[in-house]
Order: structure tokens, then sequence, then C-alpha cells
């Protein structure tokens, strides 16, 4: 199976756990699905009851994502959803950067089809917008580009952190 | 329970059954994902034992599908989303039309 390559492989500066092949053999993907299903429930249960641990779970998700998509071509489904799935899963982690050097990386493949393109810009500007509403003030003020750092700080340092 | 199946418009019936819980620890547990992760198990079960469809992984929420399964049968592969939905109560035609449309 092909990977992929360029800009996607941003996040992939993390060593990969070592049973993990570059080519992902039947037995490694079928791993990393087992791992990915267990960590999509995770984090969508945390998510549910409000804990704020869920955002390192999504995290977990991306990671597996992103491996999955290096695993399987765009040309079949389960390529395509592993990509979706690891920018989406990026943004609800809060890695605002790693999830558009993804998105940046997946939309440069020149085999990648135009409904998948269109279902990663739809996904970052859902963010954006998701974003906007809670910043309703900085969007007025400042850029979205600005909006994501003022909650990146938020989420480290809280309200105090805004005002260091 | 007695269940009953519409199965590519083909009515069968059975029996479902499952070991006891505790009732006293049933109340730790969330009502709704324990509904929800019964009747995917059930689905799951069902599929398996009459089209040989074998799970892949779970999907993402916006995925529009639970699940992801794969058909082997007759050598070649192919790809199955299941959306697993239902209600506790009442007609079921609704909520069928609602996950049909998406």
């Amino acid at each position: 199976m092909s990977t992929s390559d360029g800009p996607a492989s941003w996040a992939s500066k993390n060593p990969s756990p070592p049973f993990i092949s570059q080519r992902g053999s039947r037995v490694e993907t079928d791993a990393l699905n087992t791992l990915v299903s267990g960590a999509i429930w995770r984090a969508e249960q945390l998510e549910a009851h409000g804990i704020r641990f869920a955002s390192q779970a999504w995290a977990e998700v991306s990671s597996l994502e992103e491996e999955l998509a290096k695993a399987f071509p765009l040309s079949e489904s389960e390529g395509r959803i592993a990509r979706r799935g690891a920018v989406r899963a990026a943004l609800k982690a809060g890695e605002y950067a790693r999830a558009h050097a993804l998105a940046d990386g997946y939309l440069a493949d020149e085999a990648a089809p135009r409904s998948l393109k269109t279902a990663l810009r739809k996904i970052l500007q859902e963010d954006d917008q998701a974003i906007a509403g809670r910043f309703q003030h900085a969007a007025k003020h400042h850029t979205l580009r600005e909006a994501r750092d003022l909650a990146r700080r938020f989420r480290e340092g809280g309200a105090f952190g805004l005002a260091a | 329970m007695r269940v009953s199946l519409d199965w590519e418009r083909v009515l069968s019936s059975g029996l479902l059954s499952w070991p006891g819980a505790d009732l006293s620890k049933v109340d730790q547990h969330d009502y709704n994902r324990i509904t929800e992760d019964g009747a995917e198990a059930v689905a799951l079960a069902f599929v398996n034992r009459h089209r040989a469809w074998r799970v892949i992984r779970r999907m993402q929420r916006e995925e529009h599908a639970d699940w992801l399964l794969e058909d082997a049968r007759e050598g070649g592969r192919q790809i199955v989303a299941l959306e697993i939905s239902g209600v506790d109560r009442g007609s079921i035609v609704a909520r069928l039309a609602e996950k049909s449309s998406k």
C-alpha cells in the first residue's frame, strides 16, 4: 500500500509505536482499527460528560487516524475516512496547527478526490465558525488565527492566562 | 425477550437473552449509553450471523455511520457503513426516515 508523504508527515516527527510499519500490513491495520475504535469511544464518552481530558483522548484518536491514513491509500474509503478523522480529531484536541498541517498535506495530494478536499475544507470552516462563535468579542476585533491563539492560551492557562 | 426481525422484507422471530446484571450496579452506568451499546452489539452480531459482515472499525460521529464493516464473501471485498439507531417506545418509521435522509 502506498503512503502519504509531504506536509502530512508533519506530525510524524513523533516516533510511531514500534509495531506500526510505514506500509501497514493487514495485522497492523487491524490493530490500529481496534485501537482507534476504543479511542473514539473514550473520547466521545469524555466529551459527552464534559470531562476536560477529552482533548487528550481526541489527540490519541488523531494520531491513530493519521497512522491509518498512512496505511491506506486515497483510493480506499478507509484512507479517506482516516484523513478526515485525523484532521477532525486534531481540531477537537485543540491541536490547531497540527490539524491545519495535516489538512494542507492531504489537500496537496494530487490523488485526493474533490469530495475529500471539500470535506476537509468544511471541517476546517466549521471549526473556524465554532471558535468565532465561542469567542464572539474576539471575532469582532481579531482574525480567526488570533482567535485560535486566544483559545490555546485559554485552554493552557485558563482565564488568568489570557491576562498574562 | 422475544424479538421479531424484518430482514429484506422477510420476517422472522426469536429469543434474545443476556447474562443477568446486578441491579445495584446498573445505576452506575449511563442508561442511554448502555442501551446504545446493547443495540449495537445485537446489530453487529446479527449482520455477522446473517451476512458474514466483519467489523473493521468504529467511526467518528460526524461520519454519519457508527461502524465500518467489510463483506468479504465470494472472494471480493465490499465496505459497508452501518448506522444503528432505534427508539425505546413507539414506531420506528419516523426515526428510520430521518436517518435515511442523512
